[in-house]
């Protein structure tokens, strides 16, 4: 069974601090990580390899150059193959564009089985990608999955719904994507880390001669969406302070919860 | 990107979800947000609602009391239950019938893929959870939040039609019901689904639990944060919720301890959106996956017991105390006045 999992580095969100004047980020100092929910994706990947004959396990990561120490930790966490795809012409790709890369990459990997994406990056925040992947490469998606069982050439998936859960039985290959609750993600293991980067691993960087996503599909200049400005949303309220002692509170409550007829 | 005749894209068209007995409230809501985009509009604007069900015929009226001019569905029994593959097939048949120059999608788990996939394959772009929806000097803008809310990017979609958004339940309001507004109805059949005979749902499980009052709907909402302490000590919300008539929400790490069973009780990017007159958060921290989803309080009051906490920038009132000392001084309070 070949699995491809959609790794995303994303900057840590609870460190990201913007810019209040120009509505960016300040990236200085900000920790790249591994998407969280991407981690879920991936262990549930590694979860098949340790349990299942002849399983392997392909990380796609579509990112700048420094994106490389995202594949490796996905390496040392136990995948067999990695790779970065990198390339100026991707830069300010929107979803569809992105989703129209990854599926090119994907096409290029040819052989597999399940493809593996998170719910939903922390920094674009769109959940997306996932399912545009599954449109470009005409598979069944099954998404918000939160446990898995493979059955021949199907998987049994539950998968959460807005007022609950299903379970779907889905030929492979089908693209699924991962939330939290699916598992907990393992820890890279240092024999891993110190092969990640040594010669002797099987991580590769892809630009798009190798994988001839169509240019007039892809980058910023061809997205359909674009951000024409980012901005920073909340003012700043002016807090007033209630003080004194707990009776005083408690009164001054009751006091503003009549006053806007709660009680 | 290829130049697509973007004048043939006409009018507004807002898919929502149906459930057994009408429209669910998002529907009705997008509905009223196309309505006030409609009257910004120069040129006659009709607003389809685009429904996709099984047996729903009966329960399409509601859509024209809040602001369709038009209907477009699918009934089929093969659509009685949600299924990605059937209900994008859906909403793509419906899309490619009505042509519509705007797309409004409900953001929940099941509209947000099938939107997608919809926005896959009619090469167009698709704005995420938009919070504000306008025209500035003719350009269309969707507003949307990245960074767990801490930025929000003006998003244009200017080469390609439809100009597709998805919006989380409880962001935008409906219009009050008129049954003197009505339009026409259309109805198409559903096209055959790409992977039907090997795709099979073997079971459905509701897991809506408990009768709280709806967080989206109250003017009042307590959250309760990881500051509590405990799921006995939870029990203090509770009872305060109970004597004010309050909707009590919470955030994650208070889902993830269990103090909270249902779901849909979080509040935040991740959860519902709220818009009471009072949101009174307690302990709290203010991360802003969290504040995003109270934004639109009209009146916020914060208690925690960390002078630095962020909540507090995001609240009109600060109660710099540990909560154990107000809240059931409060629920006293409150008990003693409603029977003296
Ligand atoms: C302020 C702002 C707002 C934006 N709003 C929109 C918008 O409304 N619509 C829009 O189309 N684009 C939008 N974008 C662009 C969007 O963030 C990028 O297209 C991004 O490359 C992918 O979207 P995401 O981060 O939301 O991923 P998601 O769709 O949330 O990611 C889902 C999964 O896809 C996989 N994946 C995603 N990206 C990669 C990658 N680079 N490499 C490998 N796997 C990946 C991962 O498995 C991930 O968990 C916005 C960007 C900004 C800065
Ligand atoms: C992708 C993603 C999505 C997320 N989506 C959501 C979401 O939708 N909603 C959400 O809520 N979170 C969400 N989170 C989590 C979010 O980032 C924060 O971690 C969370 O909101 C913090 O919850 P909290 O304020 O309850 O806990 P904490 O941050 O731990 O804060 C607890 C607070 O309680 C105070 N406190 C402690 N004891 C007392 C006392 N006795 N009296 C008064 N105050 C006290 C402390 O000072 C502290 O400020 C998301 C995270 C991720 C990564």
């Amino acid at each position: 069974m070949k699995i491809i999992v959609c790794i995303k580095q994303v900057p840590d969100t609870n460190d990201v601090k913007i810019d209040p004047v120009t509505g960016t980020l300040i990236r200085q100092g900000v920790p790249s990580i591994i998407n969280p929910d991407d981690l879920n994706a991936l262990e549930q990947a590694l979860r098949l390899k340790d349990s299942h004959k002849d399983v392997h396990v392909t990380v796609l990561c579509m990112g700048p150059p420094q994106a490389d120490v995202a594949i490796r930790q996905a390496y040392a966490m136990g995948a067999d193959k990695a790779i970065l795809l990198s390339d100026r012409v991707f830069a300010g790709s929107d979803t569809w564009a992105t989703a129209t890369i990854l599926a090119a990459a994907i096409r290029r990997i040819g052989d597999f089985d399940i493809i593996f994406c998170g719910r939903q990056a922390i920094d674009g925040d769109t959940a997306q990608v996932g399912p545009e992947i599954a449109e470009f490469l005409d598979i069944p998606q099954i998404t918000y999955v939160r446990d898995l069982v493979i059955k021949g050439s199907t998987v049994r998936a539950e998968r959460m719904v807005e007022d609950g859960h299903m379970v779907i039985e889905a030929p492979m290959p089908v693209l699924l994507t991962a939330i939290k609750e699916l598992n907990k993600p393992r820890y890279p293991r240092m024999q891993l880390i110190y092969k990640a980067y040594s010669p002797e691993a099987d991580i590769v960087a892809w630009n798009n001669g190798d994988i001839d996503a169509d240019l007039t599909q892809i980058g910023v200049k061809n997205s359909p969406t674009n951000v024409k400005k980012s901005f920073v949303p909340v003012k700043e309220k002016h807090c007033i302070e209630l003080t004194g002692t707990s009776r005083a509170i408690a009164t001054g409550l009751v006091d503003e919860l009549k006053k806007l007829h709660i009680i | 990107m290829e130049i697509r005749d973007l004048s043939s894209y006409q009018g507004i068209l807002v898919f929502g979800k149906m459930l057994p007995g009408g429209p669910a409230e998002g529907f009705l809501e997008l509905l009223g947000e196309a309505s006030r985009l409609k009257a910004q509009m120069t040129a006659p604007v009709r607003i389809t609602a685009a429904c996709l069900g099984s047996s729903m015929e009966a329960y399409l009226a509601p859509l024209f009391h809040h602001g369709a001019d038009h209907v477009c569905y699918i009934d089929d029994s093969r659509l009685a239950t949600y299924q990605p593959h059937r209900y994008t097939e859906g909403l793509f048949a419906i899309i490619q019938q009505v042509k519509p120059d705007i797309v409004l999608a409900c953001a929940s788990y099941e509209g947000g893929e099938v939107a997608s996939a919809v926005a896959a394959r009619l090469k167009t772009g698709l704005a995420a959870h938009s919070v504000s929806l306008k025209f500035v000097d003719g350009e269309f803008i969707q507003v949307v939040p990245a960074f767990a809310g801490k930025i929000y990017g003006d998003i244009l979609c200017p080469d390609t039609r439809p100009r597709m958004s998805t919006i989380k339940e409880g962001m935008f309001q409906k219009l009050p019901k008129d049954i003197t507004h009505t339009g026409t109805m259309e109805r198409i059949k559903l096209p055959p689904c790409g992977f039907d005979e090997r795709i099979e749902l073997l079971s459905v499980e509701d897991e809506v639990q408990g009768t709280e009052k709806s967080l989206t709907e109250a003017d009042f909402v307590i959250g309760g944060g990881l500051g509590i302490g405990g799921s006995d000590k939870w029990r203090f919300l509770e009872q305060l919720a109970e004597v004010t008539g309050a909707a009590l929400g919470c955030t994650r790490p208070a889902l993830d301890q269990h103090w909270v069973h249902n779901e849909k009780s979080m509040i935040g990017t991740s959860g519902v959106i709220v818009k009471p007159k009072l949101y009174l958060s307690v302990g709290i921290s203010g991360a802003a996956h969290h504040v995003c989803g109270v934004n639109d309080a009209e009146v916020t009051i914060a208690i925690n017991n960390d002078p630095n906490a962020t909540i507090f920038s995001h609240a009109d009132f600060g109660i710099c105390e540990d909560w154990e000392k107000i809240i059931p001084l409060l629920i006293d309070k409150i008990s003693m006045r409603k029977e003296g």
